[in-house]
């Protein structure tokens, strides 16, 4: 029970009193907006390193569902909540097919293709002009949050949807899948020589992260009303990557962590004008250098530390 | 009654026929060895048995059923699990977690009763965690099972890898020179091991290169040389076959173990 | 009908002349990324901001300044590498010598390009710069056009190319650079001084991107901004070759080179690089290591 209280803590937090506290504001509602969504795509590039895999695709699979979303509500008239698990769907499969060719490579390998993958589709994006409206984009797309509280609406959609993706991902860290998962992380052939199907598994694994990625980025859209070609690209899927790493590769929660600390502590910079960039990267290079576990490895180094001294 | 049928099985690497034409079966019940000395070819045959490597021409025939250049996941399945040298192991996991993965053909609930943690997925996982301890056990490896196996000394890791391959319910197991390193009390244990995996009913192949162990341990003995096979017999044959003897002379003694 | 093979001829020509123009300077680009990764085992993801940096060197002494080109891509090449030397000395390094993990240099290496991609919007802005030609005229051969300022960048880049490569090969640091790449450890038991390599291999090979940069915006234009596509450039372009090899690196930069200049030739706007892309996704599934394998020498 004890390890439950701090995340049901988190949960309280984040549902009741975040919230509450700036409901009045669209500004900082469309902060954790960004932060939930944002957080939830990271999930998917986190399920890729659970494999082994350096995943900086995840813009072109948000991509993807942005456009999928907003294909079917503007021009054929589906309704969101139908939409939004269709572009999940198809992005999830345009994943699998894709990783059933490029999960094949490994390591830097693997990592400097994903991120051609989503340059490839910005490129695809531009001109299929045919669907996709080239560089001019698809606006107008009908939102489902409506009223005075439409962005609170929008808060809590998107909350719940990041507690589903974590519940989602931390049930595949816990049961069989997650095993085999571990077990492709650690090494390919010694899971093959048990008698696991390693490329079935893996693509499974990518298909979910897509999965994840077309979501979120189905979302966004919905929630800006508009998508372009260049609404998620490379600087996106390295931003998702980096939210993973920041935040902790060993931890469910280390996504979530990342994209709030991160993208929080970009919007505080703002004071500092053209500066804010500057500053942010130099912050998050000097984290990376004294953190390399992540920001949760932190916690966990304190608690044990504290754990030793206890003993004494 | 022959298990593993392999016949004309050869190997090139460029310029180099890593294996040539090399036919051989396995008898069900058997302790087969693969003798030879470094770079005869035995990896080679070891990895296109398991499905590791694809064979240019050959075949590899297991229980009448042809399995030649099938994947590894498949060429498990059906019955044929290796293992691999000691220092190939999931770093992190602990011994148990290793054996338990290891279940993986044995588990049958589907994958969404395991993501739902249904009541059949928690029985089963219950079970396989049970048997899992049980192979450890069996294997004297009890008492580190919560260990992660990057801290386990290197004879621990080969029997770590060996209840990894029994938790696989093989018919045939491959063992990749299984005595290599160890010093003559290891051997000794291993031997017993190897044994009395044998009388449980697995029939075991192995490839090696410590000649005493497997003058002591084999039923029958293949010697290689240069990819190719130069005898077969039973360890006494093998000893005083004039190939084998020219095949290790010029290389130290007690590689022939006299 | 006559003039049919005539006009053929001169396409083939212009599309050669145009490949041939590029690809010299690509080479160095990829010689830069496939040098730091074979002696690091680091992809550098911040070689498109270190070729920004460079061309915005070239920009401010040549364009602004009005120094001689020669000084100027003197001075480029010299400040980038020390922005290498600053990179390796104070980030990679310690990493490296903490963590063997592929993860943690990478992650480190995104991070540097994130810091020199907003270092480059802090100091230069976001407008598109160019510089005047160096030198102006047209050669006209074989029924192609060739712009005596590409002619000029194309025979620098060369020149260039040939010293690395004869540098590499005959030289004492360059097989000193050889030997860390095969093997760290023997080179360090024969001696070699792998902590000063280290950091030379960095330090050059963010020097040649500096130079591709430098010479690059006296045709094309550039802005701060352009890095992460020039990173791709060079990613693709040592996927193709195989990284870690220079033989790679040249084939990478030719095929890149030659892939450009008959899409852009026939196909207007952004679809040429969508084909390039596609292409190398499929041309991986069947040479997953690229031309020329992976180990380097």
């Amino acid at each position: 029970m004890n390890r439950l209280l701090g995340p049901l803590i988190g949960l309280a937090l984040y549902l009741g009193i975040v919230p509450l506290l700036i409901h009045g504001s669209s500004y900082w509602l469309t902060v954790f907006i960004n932060i939930s969504l944002l957080a939830f795509t990271s999930l998917g590039v986190w399920l890729t390193f659970y494999i082994g895999r350096i995943n900086i695709a995840q813009g072109a699979f948000a991509l993807i569902g942005g456009y999928a979303v907003a294909v079917l509500t503007t021009l054929h008239g589906w309704p969101f909540w139908l939409a939004l698990p269709m572009a999940g769907l198809v992005a999830g499969l345009v994943g699998g097919v894709v990783g059933s060719t490029i999960l094949r490579l490994r390591g830097v390998y693997f990592a400097m293709l994903t991120l051609c993958l989503t340059e490839a589709t910005r490129l695809l994006a531009l001109n299929w002009t045919g669907v996709t409206q080239g560089a001019s984009g698809i606006i107008g797309i009908p939102t489902p949050f409506g009223g005075d509280s439409s962005y609170l609406q929008a808060y809590f959609f998107s909350a719940l949807l990041l507690l589903a993706g974590l519940l989602a991902i931390w049930r595949i860290t816990q049961c069989r899948m997650g095993r085999v998962f571990r077990a492709l992380q650690a090494h390919e052939d010694l899971a093959a020589s048990i008698g696991i199907n390693v490329a079935q598994y893996r693509v499974l694994a990518f298909s979910i992260a897509c999965a994840f990625g077309g979501l979120g980025g189905a979302v966004l859209t919905v929630f800006l009303q508009s998508i372009y070609p260049t609404s998620f690209n490379v600087t996106n899927s390295t931003d998702f990557m980096l939210y993973c790493f920041l935040g902790g590769l060993q931890f469910v929660l280390g996504p979530a962590v990342g994209a709030l600390v991160l993208f929080l502590g970009f919007q505080l910079l703002s004071a500092l004008g053209s500066y804010q960039a500057l500053v942010y990267a130099i912050l998050m290079v000097l984290a990376m250098l004294l953190l390399p576990n992540g920001l949760l490895s932190l916690r966990f180094s304190v608690r044990q530390k504290s754990m030793r001294e206890g003993q004494v | 009654m022959s298990l593993l049928q392999v016949s004309s099985l050869s190997k090139r690497f460029g310029g180099l026929q890593a294996v040539d034409n090399m036919s051989f079966e396995v008898r069900a019940g058997e302790i087969l060895s693969v003798i030879g000395p470094n770079g005869a070819g035995k990896s080679t045959l070891f990895k296109m048995i398991a499905g590791a490597l694809k064979p240019n021409s050959g075949e590899i025939y297991f229980d009448s059923r042809r399995i030649t250049g099938q994947p590894q996941h498949i060429v498990a399945q059906k019955g044929v699990v290796r293992t691999f040298q000691e220092t190939t192991i999931f770093r992190e996991m602990s011994a148990l977690e290793h054996v338990v993965i290891a279940h993986h053909l044995q588990a049958t609930s589907g994958a969404w009763g395991a993501f739902v943690n249904s009541g059949r997925s928690r029985r089963e996982e219950e079970a396989i965690r049970q048997s899992a301890a049980e192979i450890l056990n069996y294997l004297g490896l009890g008492h580190v099972q919560n260990e992660a196996a990057k801290n386990l000394p290197h004879g621990y890791l080969r029997a770590l890898g060996i209840a990894m391959a029994l938790a696989a319910k093989p018919k045939l197991l491959l063992l990749d020179e299984p005595f290599a390193g160890m010093n003559p009390e290891e051997t000794d244990r291993a031997i017993e091991m190897v044994r009395g995996i044998c009388m449980r009913g697995v029939t075991v192949l192995l490839v090696e290169h410590d000649m005493r162990a497997v003058m002591r341990i084999s039923h029958r003995i293949v010697a290689v040389s240069f990819g190719r096979k130069i005898a077969e017999g039973s360890p006494q044959e093998i000893q005083n076959n004039p190939s084998v003897i020219e095949a290790y002379l010029g290389r130290e003694d007690d590689e022939l173990g006299i | 009908m006559g003039l049919a093979p005539t006009y053929l001829g001169s396409v083939m020509s212009q599309i050669i002349v145009n490949g041939l123009m590029l690809s010299a300077t690509y080479a160095l680009i990829a010689l830069g990324i496939t040098l730091i990764f074979a002696i690091m085992n680091v992809m550098n993801f911040a070689h498109g901001q270190m070729y920004v940096l460079g061309g915005f060197m070239v920009y401010y002494t040549y364009g602004v300044w009005h120094w001689p080109f020669a000084l100027s891509l003197l001075v480029a090449a010299l400040v980038v590498a020390a922005v290498g030397l600053i990179l390796e000395r104070f980030f990679f390094r310690s990493v490296l010598r903490r963590s063997r993990r592929e993860e943690s240099t990478m992650l480190l290496a995104v991070g540097t390009a994130l810091l020199l991609d907003s270092l480059a919007l802090a100091l230069f802005g976001e407008k598109q710069r160019g510089v005047p030609d160096v030198v102006s005229g047209v050669y006209h051969l074989a029924g192609a056009y060739i712009p005596a300022r590409r002619l000029l960048i194309f025979a620098i880049a060369a020149v260039l190319t040939t010293a690395f490569i004869v540098f590499i090969n005959y030289t004492r640091p360059g097989r000193a650079l050889r030997a860390i790449a095969q093997d760290r450890e023997t080179a360090a038991l024969q001696g070699v001084d792998v902590t000063r390599y280290s950091a030379l291999g960095f330090g050059l090979g963010a020097a040649l991107s500096g130079l591709a940069g430098g010479l690059l915006i006296s045709t094309d234009a550039i802005n701060s901004g352009a890095g992460n596509l020039i990173s791709i450039k060079a990613f693709i372009m040592i996927m193709i070759g195989g990284a870690g090899v220079v033989s790679g690196a040249i084939a990478g930069a030719l095929v890149l080179a030659f892939s450009e200049a008959i899409g852009y030739y026939f196909i207007p706007g952004s679809l040429p690089y969508l084909l390039i892309l596609t292409g190398l996704i499929v041309f991986l599934l069947f040479r997953p290591q690229g031309i020329m394998g992976r180990r380097w020498g």
